[in-house]
């Protein structure tokens, strides 16, 4: 293909890890849409195993671009691109990926797969809210919700967790057959 | 599966949960009524100190009693006297009425509480 130089785009082996991993989560992503929610706000945020899986497998730079990635695309595909819901999502990831960032970088790394995503998911969570309330909610009577929209976040936190454990394990035995 | 450092943040997260929960329903008492009578004039009387409160409503006067940050009706020329049957009231939010005589007392803390929140 005859592209001008400046054009030209050479995908690194990481790029395309990143790609794929983005679209998986995107998937995850959009099936997950389609399922009732118990509680105003709440998913259960299976997307986000795959960011965490890239996380403990690849680190954080590569989990942001995915996480990034699925919010994006997953918004583009429903259609809530830049809407309320898109700055909620974003600001989600965003919080989550601040606590990543540290709690993948303590020294010794004493947090496992169930640790990360708890506190991936409280992040997630908290961000989201504070987004709300200070975006287009500004009503005392949203924080009456915060304390169940937590306990939701930290139960799927862990369940995310375990499923991100029992992935990295067979990923494990996969590699060493 | 779990490391240390796992088991203790959700401990401490399931703790900090409880609090939350504690300190968002946890009920405190009001510190003022809103009264509102037959003419839709609005009198706030403070509930943090003990009176007995004569008001004019539609068909003669009714009492109300506070104490001990309390509140109820004690006398009202209505019939049923649902009012008075209705007994005391406490928390922010909490309301009771006399419709025969077009009386109506709210109680309020400084951010008023909800009687239903709905989505």
């Amino acid at each position: 293909m005859t592209a001008s130089p400046g054009l030209s785009l050479q995908a690194n082996r990481d790029d395309l890890r990143i790609a794929g991993f983005a679209a998986l989560a995107i998937v995850i992503h959009l099936a997950e849409s389609a399922l009732p929610t118990p509680l105003p706000g709440f998913k259960p945020g299976f997307a986000n195993i795959i960011s965490l899986y890239v996380l403990l497998a690849y680190g954080w730079r590569m989990a942001a671009w995915v996480s990034l990635l699925r919010v994006l695309g997953g918004s583009l595909l429903l259609g809530t691109f830049l809407s309320p819901t898109f700055m909620l999502s974003l600001s989600g990831a965003l919080a989550s990926l601040a606590v990543l960032a540290v709690s993948i970088h303590l020294p010794g790394r004493p947090f496992g797969p169930v640790g990360h995503s708890c506190l991936a998911a409280l992040a997630h969570m908290s961000g989201q809210f504070f987004a709300a309330y200070s975006l287009f909610m500004p009503h005392p009577a949203l924080l009456l919700l915060l304390p169940v929209l937590l306990t939701a976040a930290l139960l799927s936190g862990i369940v995310g967790g375990i499923i991100t454990h029992k992935v990295m394990q067979q990923m494990q035995e996969m590699r060493s057959t | 599966m779990l490391t240390l450092a796992d088991g203790i943040l959700i401990i401490s997260a399931g703790l900090l949960l409880g609090f939350l929960y504690s300190g968002t329903f946890s009920t405190r008492p009001a510190q003022t009524a809103i009264i509102t009578d037959h003419l839709g004039q609005h009198q706030h009387i403070d509930m943090r100190r003990d009176q007995v409160i004569t008001l004019q409503g539609a068909i003669g006067d009714s009492t109300l009693q506070v104490t001990g940050g309390r509140l109820r009706f004690t006398d009202s020329p209505c019939r049923n006297k649902l009012c008075i049957q209705n007994g005391w009231i406490e928390h922010g939010g909490a309301a009771v009425a006399c419709l025969p005589n077009r009386l109506s007392v709210q109680l309020a803390r400084n951010d008023n509480d909800f009687d239903a929140i709905n989505f």
